[in-house]
Order: structure tokens, then C-alpha cells, then sequence
């Protein structure tokens, strides 16, 4: 199955959708400000009319090639293009002051690859084997699973965890906006009819984080200079052999943390991190241009992708953002993401992990021949940019529905993002609740009726106890009183990002 | 006004909301399932780590945010604003995105401009209507979307 997926995708036009894709998010990973989660919500719009495999395979490339442009930014400028490679500014961009930029670009190539296509092994191996234990999962389990990603995401994205559950529950809270998929019953519309059929998720997701982020950069602080000198960008085999364990072990955790719904590849590259200065020989070079933390970082972040890939396949819960986004993507092009994808519909798993390794292939073709020529995009104004990205979102708002309420939507939730962001509130949480408000607003319901209005089941199920002990330890570790209490008991400290 | 207050309030006005929606004992449906149960929970949520948020001490971590340069910030949802509202679907969609591309780029170009002024006004003029011809083709065309 998964070799006649991968010979699907060696027509030419699969070949020049996968190529075209992956510029495309390389380029949007580059821009500081545009993100993965914006590209995957914009080219849902407009791969709409496309067969379902190519528009996800343009998605996927979409993507993966975000993920890993965004390290051309944090080694250049120091500026992470995405929230992912933070971590890698750390190293990157202390090689790129020493002269070694185009160094240190080849090596995020080889993290960036060897991560991908580790997650690649795993999406294949793992999402029949979760698909197939979640078969056991009922409504209460489905419950706590979608509590637990919205949570878990606001917990870990941004500086005060209770910002983020409170951006996941109003994520929550819009999504049951309009007829109530029970009973079809208007919620908060205020009989206003284009309000019944809900707020629309992926203009949503635009103006979360298009118009937003447009607001935020032109607000922010004049752009710094690129740097221009860069030196050979070819990825070395030698850095593959010297830091396999390292490779290996970032892989890990990336797959790791891309599974656990919401958490994403930020925290998957930050975690790779903490864990190769720990274990490492030559630690005390970490953050000054250490080549064995930047192939961390980037490994982390890539084998996250399709980490995050796993649950949103097999359990219908994403584990990042932009695995949101492609999730509610796969809906739109007729997918059921779920434990019955792989008995209803298996050729779209491996499709996926075709599609994926497609994408893998399509980033490293870029990251050889085309850094040089892409760093153009870093020198237009923001001033020029900023508008036609704007133009885009209006675009990519109204071309789902063709309706002028979706482009509205698109503005109103951008500017309160805007607000919102600005006072420290992380919006990844508010996109997990969106898409997850379905799932936990009917599961919720469905279990209380099945259990004639009893919580009990919700916490005496086995599987059900052991998340609800998870989404209880997920919260209780954030009440500075439960902190320091686990602190007396085990004499640990607490663990800061690095 | 201390952050999370905002929040609790609309909290209390979503659990309302809630409490007060229709919950169909006409239609003899299991109580347990009426429409208002999840945003009432969702509420309730809202309202006690909105209060929790409005009494913890602040954040050393948290910064202040960065003063906002208000006027620019005006200007710009003026000129999104004017193009959503008032341009879309009462001229051809490239006419009023090159517009809105123009005045876009020259007002925040202007006082910066190092170029002569007329230079100027002519290179933001063709990126205005190169991008609008550009997305217009791109979106009506290749990706076959009707514009609005």
C-alpha cells in the first residue's frame, strides 16, 4: 500500500505540486511572523477544488517545508521564522556571527531531514498501532483526550499556563457558537442566521494567525539587517556519523512530544535541546555556536511533524496547531480521522506517510540548490509585504464559502488575537480548542446521557481514570502549592526551558 | 483594571447565557444532553481562572507590552476596514486590492522615503498593481476561486 502511494505521487504534476509546496512554506517559514499553522489554513482554501490526495499533499509539503525555513531565519537573524526554531537561534545564529552561516544551514538541512524522515518511520509504524488501541477509547475517554490536548497546549505555549487554558477555553466556547450539533439548537447567534451554521474554523485560523500577525509585525520594532556572507551550505555526512546518537535521541523526543496532544515543535525542539546538553561531552559550547545543539534542535522540531501527524490520524486529535489545521483540512477533503480511519479508509494513512516522505525528499532538494536564491524574500519591506499577505487572508477567508460573513469573521478574530497576544495570551491553545470544541462539547454530552447523568464513568474507566489523572497533573502542576509540595516530597527543582 | 477580570465577566455572561438557553423538556429530550450544558461548564471554567488570574500576584516573567504606535495602528485597520467594508463586492476585486496595496505601502513609506517623492509613488504604484493582477489571476484562474 505504501508503495503504490508513493508511485501515485511520481506523476509530474504531483512532482510540481510537492516542489511548489515546499518553496512556498520554506518561504513562509522564512518570513518571521508567517507561520506554519497561517500556510496550511490559507492553502486549504485554495486547494479546495484540488483531488484530495494532491491538496494534501501540497498541505504536508506546505508544512514540513515551514518547519524547516524557519531555521534560515533564527541562523540569520536570530529571529526563530516560526515559534519551532526558537531553539535553534540558540546555536544557529552564533555560527552565522562566526562566518559560518552557510554551515550552519547545511546542518538544520541534515536535523531537518534525518528528524523527518525518523518521524516518517514512526507515522507509518505507529498510527495503525494507536488506531487500533483507541478502538477500546468511548466517549469518555474522547472527552479527556480533547481536554487533554487543549490544556496541555495552553500549559506549555507562553509564559502563564493560565493564560493559555483560558485561550483554549474560549477556543472551546467559539466552536459551540451556532446550531448545537446535538439537537440543532442556535447558541449565541442573537438570531443572527449567518451566525447558526458556526463560526467558520479556517477563516478563523486566518485571521488568528494572518491578520493578527500582520498587525503584530507592523507594530513591532524596525527589521534587522540580513546577513549576507555565506559560506558552502552542502550538509555534511560527517555531522550524520559524529552525532547519530544525538540525531537518534532528538528524533525521539521529537516523535515523543509531537504525539502528545497539543504540545507541538516548539517544545519538541526545545526538549531535544535540554536533552543534548545534558548528555553531551562538549556542553559548555551549547549556545555559542555548539553544531551538536543546532542538529538537535532542528531534528526535534522536524520528527515532531509527523509525530503530531500520529494522534491526529488515528485518535482524531491533533497534537500541534498546524496538525490542527491539516486535520480539519483532511475533514474537508472527505477523511475521517479516528480509530476507524484504518479500517475505513487505510489507503489514507500510508498516503499520508508517502506524502510526507515526499516532502522530506522536497526539503532536502531545496536546502542543496536553492538557499542562496530564497534568502531574497527576507529583503522585501514589510511595509510591501504586510499588505499583500492581508490581500491573501481576505482571499483565503472568502474562497471557502464564498461569503463576504467568512471575511468579517476572519477581521474580528484578528483583531481581538491582536489584543490578546499582545498581552501575553498564546494563541495556539485558542486554535486546539476551535477544532477540538466538537469533539468535547458531543463526547461530554454523549457520556453523561450513556451514564444516565453519573461523572463516575468519566473517572472509574480504566483508561479514563489514567487521563483524567493526567489532565489532574497537568493542572495541579501548575498551583504553586501542589508545586511545592511534590518539591518536598521528591527534593526536585523545578525545570525552566534552557 | 486587573487582567482576568474581563475574562470572568464574560465568563459570568456565557454561563447566563447558558443557564437561560431553551433546554428542550418539550421535546422530551435526556436533560443531560440539552444544548446549554458544555458553554455553561466552558463558563463556569472561564469565570473561576479569570477571577484565579485577577487575584495572583503578577507574573515577574510577564513584560508590559510594547507601547503601541495607536495612530499607525488606526490607520491601518481604517484602510482594512474601508477595503472589507466598503470596497469588496462594490468594485472589480483587483481595482480595490491595488488600491488598498497602494495607499498601504506609500503611507507607511512616505516619511521614510530616501527616494525622490515622485520615484516613489510610481514603484509602489506597479507593486500595487503587479500584486493585485498577480493574486487576482492566481486565485481566479489557477486555483479557480470566484472573487468577491
Amino acid at each position: 500500500m505504501l508503495f503504490g502511494a508513493l508511485v501515485n505521487l511520481t506523476g509530474p504534476w504531483q512532482i510540481a505540486y510537492a516542489l511548489g509546496a515546499t518553496l512556498v512554506g520554506i518561504m513562509i517559514g522564512l518570513l518571521p511572523g508567517l507561520s506554519a499553522t497561517l500556510g496550511i489554513a490559507l492553502f486549504t482554501t485554495l486547494t479546495v477544488r484540488m483531488q484530495p490526495t494532491d491538496a494534501i499533499l501540497v498541505l504536508v509539503c506546505v508544512y514540513v517545508g515551514a518547519i524547516y525555513g524557519g531555521s534560515r531565519t533564527s541562523i540569520l537573524l536570530n529571529i526563530p521564522g516560526t515559534a519551532a526554531n526558537a531553539a535553534a537561534c540558540l546555536d544557529g545564529n552564533q555560527l552565522a556571527l562566526q562566518g559560518k552561516a552557510g554551515r550552519a544551514m547545511g546542518i538544520a538541512t541534515t536535523g531537518s531531514v534525518a528528524g523527518s524522515l525518523f518521524g516518517v518511520l514512526c507515522l507509518a509504524a505507529f498510527t495503525p498501532v494507536l488506531a487500533e488501541f483507541a478502538l477500546k477509547f468511548g466517549a469518555f475517554e474522547f472527552f479527556w483526550l480533547g481536554l487533554l490536548g487543549v490544556l496541555m497546549s495552553g500549559t506549555l505555549t507562553g509564559s502563564e499556563p493560565i493564560k493559555g487554558w483560558l485561550m483554549g477555553l474560549l477556543g472551546l466556547f467559539v466552536a459551540g457558537i451556532g446550531q448545537d450539533p446535538v439537537h440543532a439548537y442556535d447558541r449565541f447567534t442573537f438570531g443572527w442566521h449567518d451566525l447558526s451554521g458556526g463560526i467558520p474554523l479556517i477563516p478563523a485560523l486566518v485571521g488568528a494567525f494572518g491578520f493578527a500577525e500582520v498587525l503584530m509585525v507592523m507594530s513591532a520594532p524596525v527589521q534587522r539587517a540580513v546577513t549576507e556572507s555565506v559560506d558552502s551550505i552542502l550538509p555534511k555526512l560527517r555531522d550524520v556519523v559524529q552525532y547519530w546518537r544525538t540525531i537518534l535521541r532528538s528524533g525521539l523526543i521529537g516523535v515523543f512530544i509531537g504525539i502528545l496532544p497539543g504540545v507541538g515543535e516548539d517544545m519538541a525542539a526545545w526538549s531535544s535541546y535540554a536533552a543534548a546538553r545534558r548528555a553531551s561531552r562538549e556542553r559548555e559550547q551549547f549556545g555559542k555556536g555548539s553544531v551538536e545543539g543546532l542538529i538537535a534542535a532542528e531534528t526535534g522540531d522536524n520528527a515532531a511533524v509527523p509525530g503530531a501527524m500520529i494522534p491526529a490520524l488515528a485518535l482524531g486529535i491533533p497534537g500541534s496547531a498546524p496538525a490542527a489545521v491539516l486535520m480539519a483540512a483532511m475533514i474537508i477533503h472527505g477523511a475521517q480521522p479516528g480509530p476507524m480511519l484504518m479500517t475505513t479508509q487505510p489507503q489514507f494513512m500510508f498516503d499520508v506517510v508517502a506524502i510526507t516522505l515526499v516532502a522530506t525528499i522536497a526539503i532536502l532538494v531545496f536546502g542543496l540548490i536553492m538557499v542562496r536564491p530564497i534568502l531574497w524574500v527576507l529583503r522585501v519591506p514589510r511595509e510591501v509585504l504586510m499588505p499583500i499577505v492581508f490581500v491573501l487572508c481576505v482571499l483565503g477567508a472568502y474562497s471557502i464559502s464564498q461569503r463576504l460573513f467568512d471575511v468579517w469573521v476572519m477581521m474580528g478574530v484578528g483583531v481581538v488575537c491582536f489584543f490578546l497576544r499582545r498581552r501575553g495570551y498564546p494563541v495556539a491553545p485558542f486554535v486546539l480548542g476551535l477544532v477540538l470544541g466538537d469533539i468535547v462539547d458531543k463526547t461530554l454530552r454523549r457520556g453523561l446521557v450513556l451514564s444516565d447523568g453519573s461523572l463516575l464513568p468519566f473517572f472509574t474507566r480504566p483508561l479514563s481514570a489514567a487521563l483524567a489523572l493526567i489532565v489532574a497533573i497537568v493542572l495541579l502542576s501548575q498551583v504553586p502549592a501542589a508545586r511545592r509540595l511534590w518539591q518536598r516530597l521528591t527534593g526536585s527543582q523545578d525545570i525552566a526551558r534552557p | 483594571m486587573r487582567p482576568g477580570l474581563g475574562w470572568a465577566v464574560l465568563g459570568a455572561a456565557v454561563s447566563i447565557g447558558a443557564w437561560r438557553m431553551d433546554r428542550l423538556e418539550s421535546l422530551n429530550i435526556e436533560p443531560w444532553s440539552a444544548p446549554g450544558l458544555v458553554p455553561g461548564v466552558l463558563g463556569l471554567l472561564m469565570l473561576v481562572f479569570g477571577l484565579a488570574l485577577a487575584i495572583a500576584p503578577v507574573s515577574a516573567e510577564s513584560d508590559p507590552p510594547a507601547p503601541i504606535a495607536w495612530l499607525k495602528l488606526a490607520g491601518i485597520l481604517g484602510i482594512t476596514g474601508l477595503f472589507v467594508f466598503v470596497a469588496l463586492g462594490r468594485m472589480p476585486f483587483a481595482v480595490a486590492a491595488a488600491a488598498l496595496i497602494f495607499v498601504w505601502v506609500l503611507t507607511l513609506s512616505w516619511s521614510a522615503a530616501s527616494a525622490p517623492r515622485t520615484r516613489l509613488v510610481l514603484r509602489v504604484a506597479v507593486i500595487a498593481v503587479v500584486a493585485a493582477l498577480v493574486i487576482s489571476h492566481l486565485f481566479q484562474d489557477v486555483f479557480l476561486v470566484r472573487l468577491p
